[in-house]
């Protein structure tokens, strides 16, 4: 019996730790390994990953998709001049202090952007790593497959450079990432492109993927950042040379979802509706908040105001051409103070029809949702001004359909984010021609450019008639001063891509950031009275306090990795 | 294993097959003895005491009239025990007495007191660590839906928050803080444990079955429940049936909840006079020469339109036509011609009193109990329902519970414990403590707009410059079947065997189940400012099983009368697993409440669903040993594995000892008056925490999620591809968080009335369990930066406990009555996290950022921000600071102006930024207190139970809405002494545009005193003569009526100070303390019943 009752209890305590071991094996449920995409399918889905970061979100746990989106409409537009924060004073007041040039690093805004575009970059490479891997991938497959992957992961670090200035870049090799800040990261960004130009078929089967085109625009562009106006020309010559590209018969095709991805898309964001998310994320939800309020389309929140400054650029002297040098010095109508059911009429003066497709004004058909009311559809008039963003805007035709069915969020459509158009790389290039002497060449680009705007559509009234009084004309005369030509390309380019994120980062790679947005300030302050003091620094305000926590989180050894930019 | 051992194990079967025989050879010599049991106070027969011939397991129990007729084998001792809870345990020597009458004295000292510490039971005397009970008497005085709430103030060093709500959540946390993660305890009810991170898992327990409660404190108790019991551990034991008649007792309370506190808001004239001087102090724009607005036109001074939608419409404007009237929002015309036609209410509207109404409350429990020696029962079935005092919110909880216990052959019991919970509920809309919910809703609305329109539909900030709040009434109407149902089964069957004498074996198959349902539909709010695209229904539900196998094997011996051996074995299996699925749809052709199904929606559906499992195997045992019960000791070791750790650290072991010292039984203190009872114990114990982090903490997996990782590649704009991303960044190596407790407590009892504990602490955290997150150059997981789960960190917890009580009589015992009183206090401190000097979690987000932070060298959870030093009063105050850092052209702070909040230059630089932030709060109190008094007088009983907390801040973020230029609505009456330049000495900064982004920041402005003092309940009741009662088959009837919270004393401006976690999950414990709206108190007048058949 003694032995019964010993082998029992060996028995039972083996039996414990025999199940203990099965029993205590529990594997995720619902989810893969690595290892288990390292094939062209998986590696494809890890791809697409890395693209659906383009839209600068990636989760709420990493910040708002408005403060992380893709179209920089803050970091861009608000901060170059374009647009005021806008809304209520209360509502995301972390953008005010961007807007003043007083960004302290622990803002929100610069953690978002930072954590979106270093998302981005992982999943680029963990695609890479797995189409390394892949055994099912052919050679000119996977040529492809690593060119997207470098592509995306360039455009990236690029939008991060523009941003930071001093940022680290990480390739799929990185295991350590607590890398430093202290080298141009541009030969990296250079090398992907490069790359990517090599191995990009002209065209794709699916449409949002990157192209040779694609690839040789934003090298284009890299090279432009640096001053390599020769490289650059190159670049954009090839894209011209190409023919895949052409500026869309309307202007305002590059941003209505219906006619998307149309020969002047180079590379967008794509984005979808009614796909299956609840919420719409997959739409263009960096832009969820800039609709008019209380009415017009999309429901909410008013922010983008586009500023009077902008406004004040769209006019145009009697031969149809911007007043380069007076454009601010009168101001273009508006219904600040008045009262929707009090009587205004708009503007009279002459107006480059580009304005009604970029802002939305008092009296002016909002696309299909009638005549703009004004005060009616703006939040906080006496705070954010007259005005409402229009590019990101869906028709109430598309309502439903094009726009989100659900939620909070009908703002969010299908409308894609053009990061280049064609009308950009005729720009840039016009740019790089002046800077190499190549003036006529560049007066050619440009009239390229208002030709479709005067040639285009314009806004209608229901009855047909031009809303307001448009005129837009081509360079007839030479251009035979640098200085002149300069000024002309930058005044198109401000116009032309007005309210898309690209000012304030143009403001500066021309250096003369300082001088335009201080007379801004001084000029807006009076208007808006909270730009009054504020002030951009040379020297300091070129470039963004990198993140505070990221400072904090590179820490090894006691010492952070990532340096602040200089002033912060 | 030691060959004498082996020796001892074999012989058992041997033994215990002598001892039968040996009991069983004896029975027919035996004598009789019978009496009755009476109470010493009134004499009332005591049915149920049980009557013990003392070393043997014969015995019986009194029946209905207190009799009872017991054997006395022949050769057994000569002694009978009378024991019954609640009544000093009585032993009388038999001799030659056929009848013996007792009287028993209810147990004041309660030293012998048997108190459930785990898996056995210890007499209060011999108890070695520091284990809180409360009584069932006290636990249920305080209507409450759980009974963790009823705990709070009642037992030191266990503090209890709640968010109020009906059916809410509760905050249960013992002995402070010892982690960043899950601070929760671990509830254990009749063998069979759970956690609950928000305490709503609670609800669903009907609280008036419980027999026991018990709250291990210390490691050196809670250890044996290792792995889990990092946090403290609560044992509940629920009623069992005792031999006897049945006995039917019926308890029914119900009354009203009415609202405590209103908030001083602006009027209508006032909210518009504030506008006007926000556009005047703003600067009007050039050529403009008045203020405008589309509510109250251009002029010098605002005028109260007659409409608000059309906005800012008069009397006789045509578009205020009732033909112009429609609800058609997607209409090309609707806001241009056609409205939904609002007139403004001129008189203001008082939204908290709109939502804010009288709410019954109610409770019904019956209880029947009774048995013979072989067979006991217990049935009880229970409903609850509080509605709530904000508008179509509210709870209902129905329960049955069996518990039944079987005599096999003397020698083994077999049983089971069940309770079937039903619980459904409806929450505010928006969920507590969120500024989208109605509480917000009633600052953020402004009072012009009134609850309806003119076609008598809700009316809403639809009209300009109102605002975006919500209606906060049709919140509440529209979302009034929106209920989450929910059942649960939970209980246990066991078995029980004395293998031998003194040796019991036990095993216990325990089970808790989940099923919850919800179902949301939303209306579409189309007179709001922000209205939804259309009406929607989500529908959820979730199924969680986990299951307990717990083997046990009991030795219990007293050797030569003065060493007494306690100990246990035993082993544990618990696995878990969880299911969930939910799907939504919009664009429902009707909001009919019968059309609210999925099936009938014509959107596209969207779903989510998902699952996770655990398990966890343990090997325990304890010892106790006590010599003379003079000189204590016990050790404990548990050694748990979890599928939550990877192979290399799976298990661990957590090992407690303590010692008591019982000094009263020494020599120099027998006999004495004053000091009747002293007893010193210390102790030590390591458990653990393996919760808070998911169940895989030690996987790297990638994942695909439809907002996240899907794209339209293709640029269909209606469909996205499939993506996958990293999901989870896992750590193989991590192990369990281990807290270490030192406990040395004191029990006192002077001049036999007056009972003291003290205990104090020290715990200690170590291998803290931080969800470490990466640089961003990590890339990111699905939804949120990579965090790596490490161990890194530690934190520490000191305290004392202190519980005092005081019994006394007077009026010749007619007037009796008891005090008791406890504080606690504890001090938190971060010791380490990710081994970063001066690193810190942020939490508490907002709308300004992050309200708080975990700092190392800090308490959990401080405010973090500006300290507000006044306001610049004059542009010479502004150019002084200004030159503060040598430079006159350089601001102090940013927007700096006169009539700005100033914040203080911490660093001293000079200039004020991100480097100026400090902890400007702290959460904790210095301490919280209970007091309660008991008295009864003939048939008359009183109760005061007063509770209170002190010295701790509370980050009021109310006044972000309510005190400065944000979202345009409803505003403090603060605001009307703001600063101008004709009042620089007023107490509210400049009141213009800016004021919402330059003064708004996080400060000290925010941060009030959180202390109170809440009369948490008041009962007087009143017994029924048991004389005339007897007549009519009653054995008891005592009325009482009741207040709870009928004062609070504090000086919090907000509208109730009980602010503790503002959410309640896991993590909830990085926001403590931080008011977004929550959900207030209410005060309860309630009338009850409680009689026994």
């Amino acid at each position: 019996m003694k032995k019964i009752v010993i082998l029992t209890f060996i028995l039972i305590v083996a039996l414990v730790y025999a199940c203990g071991e099965k029993f205590l094996t529990k594997e995720p449920l619902g989810v893969v390994s690595e290892p288990a995409l390292q094939s062209a399918k998986g590696a494809d889905a890890l791809l697409i990953a890395a693209y659906s970061s383009l839209d600068g979100y990636s989760g709420w746990g990493n910040g708002g998709p408005w403060q992380g989106s893709a179209t920089n409409w803050v970091f861009g537009s608000i901060a170059g001049g374009d647009a005021y924060k806008g809304s209520d004073p209360g509502d995301q007041p972390a953008i005010t202090p961007i807007e003043r040039m007083a960004g302290l690093p622990n803002n929100e805004y610069f953690e978002t952007r930072w954590r979106v575009l270093y998302d981005g970059i992982s999943r680029s490479n963990f695609a890479l790593r797995a189409i390394k891997a892949a055994p099912d991938l052919n050679e000119t497959n996977k040529k492809i497959r690593t060119a997207e992957g470098r592509f995306l992961r360039a455009h990236y670090h690029f939008e991060l450079k523009k941003m930071w200035n001093m940022v680290p870049y990480v390739d799929e090799n990185a295991t350590d990432f607590k890398i430093p800040n202290d080298k141009d990261i541009y030969p990296q960004i250079e090398a992907d492109l490069k790359f990517a130009v090599d191995n990009l078929p002209l065209r794709q089967s699916d449409v949002g993927r990157a192209t040779k085109g694609a690839a040789q625009a934003l090298l284009g562009k890299v090279f432009l950042f640096q001053k390599k106006f020769n490289e650059a020309k190159q670049q954009f010559d090839a894209v011209v040379a190409s023919g895949v590209y052409s500026l869309a018969a309307c202007y305002h095709d590059n941003f209505n979802p219906a006619t998307k991805n149309g020969p002047e898309s180079v590379f967008a964001v794509q984005s979808s509706v009614n796909d299956g998310s609840a919420d719409n994320l997959n739409g263009n939800y960096g832009e969820i908040l800039n609709y008019p309020y209380t009415g017009g389309p999309g429901g909410c929140c008013g922010f983008h105001q586009p500023s009077q400054n902008l406004v004040n650029a769209f006019q145009v002297d009697a031969n149809g051409l911007p007043l380069l040098d007076t454009y601010n010095n009168t101001d273009v109508k508006n219904d600040q103070g008045v009262a929707t059911n009090s009587p205004f009429t708009p503007h009279t003066g002459p107006l480059d029809p580009r304005l009604d497709w970029t802002v939305g004004r008092r009296g002016i058909p909002y696309l299909d949702w009638g005549p703009h009311p004004g005060q009616a559809w703006i939040r906080d008039q006496a705070f954010g001004g007259p005005y409402a963003p229009k590019k990101n805007v869906f028709y109430r035709s598309q309502q439903g359909t094009l726009s989100g069915a659900s939620g909070w969020a009908q703002g969010a459509n299908a409308n894609n984010y053009n990061i280049i158009r064609y009308a950009d790389v005729l720009l840039m290039l016009a740019e790089a021609e002046v800077e190499l002497g190549n003036l006529e060449r560049a007066r050619a680009l440009v009239n390229q450019v208002r030709n479709r705007a005067k040639s285009g559509c314009i806004v209608r009234n229901p009855d047909n008639t031009p809303a307001a009084n448009y005129r837009v004309e081509p360079y007839n005369t030479p251009w035979t001063s640098k200085e002149f030509a300069t000024k002309a390309v930058r005044f198109e380019r401000r116009i032309e891509l007005g309210m898309e994120g690209h000012r304030f980062f143009d403001l500066v790679r021309w250096g003369i950031a300082e001088q335009e947005l201080n007379a801004y300030y001084a000029k807006e302050g009076t208007l808006r009275s909270y730009l009054q003091g504020a002030r951009f620094t040379r020297g300091k305000n070129e470039y963004y306090p990198i993140p505070q926590q990221q400072i904090v989180l590179s820490t090894a050894g006691g010492q952070p990795t990532l340096k602040q930019n200089p002033g912060y | 294993m030691k060959n004498k051992d082996r020796l001892w194990v074999g012989y058992i079967p041997i033994l215990s097959f002598l001892f039968v025989l040996f009991i069983s050879s004896f029975t027919y010599a035996q004598k009789r003895v019978s009496g009755k049991v009476t109470d010493s106070e009134g004499g009332s027969a005591l049915p149920g005491v049980t009557v013990l011939v003392k070393g043997t397991s014969s015995g019986t129990a009194t029946d209905a009239q207190g009799n009872y007729s017991i054997a006395i084998p022949a050769g057994s001792s000569d002694i009978l025990v009378f024991s019954f809870v609640g009544y000093v345990t009585q032993e009388i020597a038999v001799g030659n007495q056929s009848t013996i009458n007792v009287s028993l004295v209810a147990d004041v000292t309660a030293l012998q007191e048997v108190i459930v510490t785990g898996y056995s039971t210890q007499q209060k005397k011999e108890i070695t660590g520091a284990i809180a009970t409360v009584s069932t008497k006290e636990l249920l005085a305080v209507p409450a839906p759980n009974f963790a709430q009823q705990l709070q103030g009642r037992a030191a060093g266990v503090t209890i928050g709640n968010d109020n709500s009906p059916g809410g959540s509760t905050m249960v946390r013992i002995r402070g803080f010892g982690t960043i993660n899950d601070n929760s305890p671990l509830y254990v009810i009749d063998g069979v444990p759970f956690k609950s991170d928000n305490g709503q898992g609670l609800n669903s327990i009907n609280q008036n079955d419980i027999e026991s409660i018990s709250i291990l404190k210390d490691a050196s108790v809670a250890s044996i429940y290792g792995a889990r019991a990092g946090n403290g551990v609560i044992i509940i034991t629920t009623k069992k049936g005792k031999s006897g008649a049945p006995k039917v007792s019926f308890d029914a309370y119900t009354g009203v909840q009415t609202p405590r506190k209103y908030i001083d808001l602006m009027n209508v004239q006032q909210l518009a006079e504030l506008e006007w001087l926000r556009q005047r102090n703003t600067g009007l724009p050039a050529g403009q020469t008045n203020p405008s607005s589309a509510q109250y036109g251009s002029g010098p001074n605002p005028v109260i339109p007659d409409y608000i939608f059309p906005a800012g419409a008069k009397e006789g404007d045509p578009r205020v036509n009732p033909a112009n009237y429609s609800a058609d929002i997607d209409d090309p015309e609707f806001g241009r011609t056609k409205f939904l036609i609002t007139r403004a209410n001129k008189q203001g509207t008082d939204w908290w009193r709109e939502i804010a109404k009288p709410a019954i409350w109610q409770n019904y429990n019956l209880t029947a109990s009774g048995g013979t020696d072989k067979a006991r029962y217990m049935f009880s079935g229970n409903y609850l329902e509080q509605n709530g005092i904000i508008i179509h919110t509210g709870f209902r909880r129905y329960t049955v519970r069996a518990n039944t216990e079987f005599s096999v052959a003397n020698r083994a019991r077999i049983g089971q414990n069940l309770q079937i919970g039903y619980t459904e509920r409806v929450e505010m809309p928006a969920g507590n403590q969120s500024e989208g919910n109605p509480v917000s809703g009633v600052y953020r609305a402004q009072p012009i707009v009134p609850v309806y329109d003119i076609a008598g539909n809700f009316a809403g900030h639809k009209g300009t410059n109102l605002g975006n709040a919500q209606n906060p009434v049709a919140q509440l109407v529209r979302n009034k079947d929106n209920k989450y149902r929910n059942m649960r089964i939970f209980g246990n069957v066991f078995a029980e065997v004395d293998i031998a004498k003194n040796l019991v074996a036990k095993t216990s198959f325990g089970l808790d189940y989940n099923i919850g349902h919800g179902s949301f539909y939303s209306i579409r709010n189309i007179e709001a400012a922000e209205p939804s695209a259309s009406n929607r229904l989500d529908v959820n539900t979730y199924w969680n099983s986990n299951w307990t196998w717990t083997n046990t094997l009991t030795y219990n011996r007293t050797f030569n009368e003065v060493h007494k051996l306690n100990a246990y074995v035993g082993t544990e299996a618990i696995r878990n697993t969880f299911r969930d699925f939910g799907t939504g749809r919009n664009n429902f052709f009707t909001d009919d409440l019968n059309f609210r199904f999925i099936n009938a929606g014509a959107g596209l559906p969207n779903s989510f669903g998902g699952g996770g499992e655990w398990a966890l195997f343990s090997i325990f045992g304890r010892a106790e040993y006590g010599f003379k019960e003079k000189y204590l000791f016990s050790a404990t070791v548990r050694r748990d594995g979890s599928s939550r750790f990877g192979q290399a650290n799976r298990y661990g072991v957590f090992p407690a000892f303590s010692a008591g010292w019982v000094l009263s039984d020494e020599d120099f203190l027998k006999n004495n008056d004053i000091i009747n009872f002293a007893k010193i114990r210390a102790g030590w114990g390591q458990s653990g925490n393996h919760d808070g982090f998911g169940d895989y903490p030690s996987y790297s997996t990638l994942g695909s999620s439809i907002n996240e990782t899907f794209y339209d590649i293709r640029g269909t704009s209606n469909s996205a591809v499939l993506g996958f991303a990293p999901q989870s960044t896992g750590n193989p190596n991590i192990k369990w968080e281990a807290t270490a407790t030192t406990n040395v407590g004191l029990d006192v009892t002077l001049l036999k009335n007056l009972e003291l504990n003290i205990d104090a602490y020290n715990r200690k955290t170590t291998d803290l369990l931080y969800n470490i997150q990466q640089p961003a150059t990590a890339g990111n997981n699905i939804g949120a930066p990579v965090s790596i789960v490490t161990n890194i960190g530690s934190m520490q917890t000191r305290g004392l406990d202190f519980a005092l009580t005081y019994n006394g009589d007077a009026m010749n015992g007619d007037l009796k009555y008891s005090v008791n009183a406890n504080i606690s206090l504890y001090r938190n401190k971060l010791l380490n996290i990710s081994g970063i000097d001066n690193d810190f979690i942020a939490d508490g987000g907002s709308r300004i950022g992050n309200l708080t932070r975990s700092i190392v060298g800090q308490p959990l959870s401080m405010f973090w921000g500006y300290f507000q030093d006044g306001i610049f009063r004059s542009q010479a105050e502004v150019e002084a600071a200004n030159a503060l850092d040598g430079n006159p052209n350089t601001p102090y702070q940013d927007a700096i102006r006169p009539g700005r909040f100033r914040f203080r230059d911490i660093n001293g630089d000079g200039v004020v930024n991100a480097d100026d932030n400090t902890v400007i709060g702290n959460p904790h109190p210095k301490f919280t207190y209970g007091f309660n008094l008991n008295a009864s007088y003939k048939g008359f009983d009183l109760t005061v139970f007063l509770q209170g907390v002190q010295g701790n801040d509370i980050f009021n973020f109310f006044k972000y809405q309510t005190d400065f230029n944000v979202f345009q609505g409803n505003r403090s009456t603060r605001l009307l002494d703001t600063w101008t330049e004709q009042n620089p000495n007023a107490s509210m900064p400049r009141w213009d545009s800016d004021n919402g982004s330059a003064d708004a920041v996080p400060s000290s402005y925010y941060v009030e005193k959180g202390s109170y003092l809440r009369a948490r309940n008041i009962q007087i009741g009143y017994n029924l003569p048991s004389t005339a009662l007897g007549k009519v088959g009653i054995e008891r009837l005592r009325v009482y009526l009741q207040a709870q919270n009928l004062f609070t004393i504090t000086k919090y401006s907000g509208l109730d100070p009980e602010i503790t976690l503002a959410n309640f999950g896991t993590g909830g414990d990085r926001t403590i303390g931080v008011d977004y709206g929550a959900y207030p108190a209410p005060k309860t007048f309630l009338l009850g019943l409680s009689i026994g058949f």
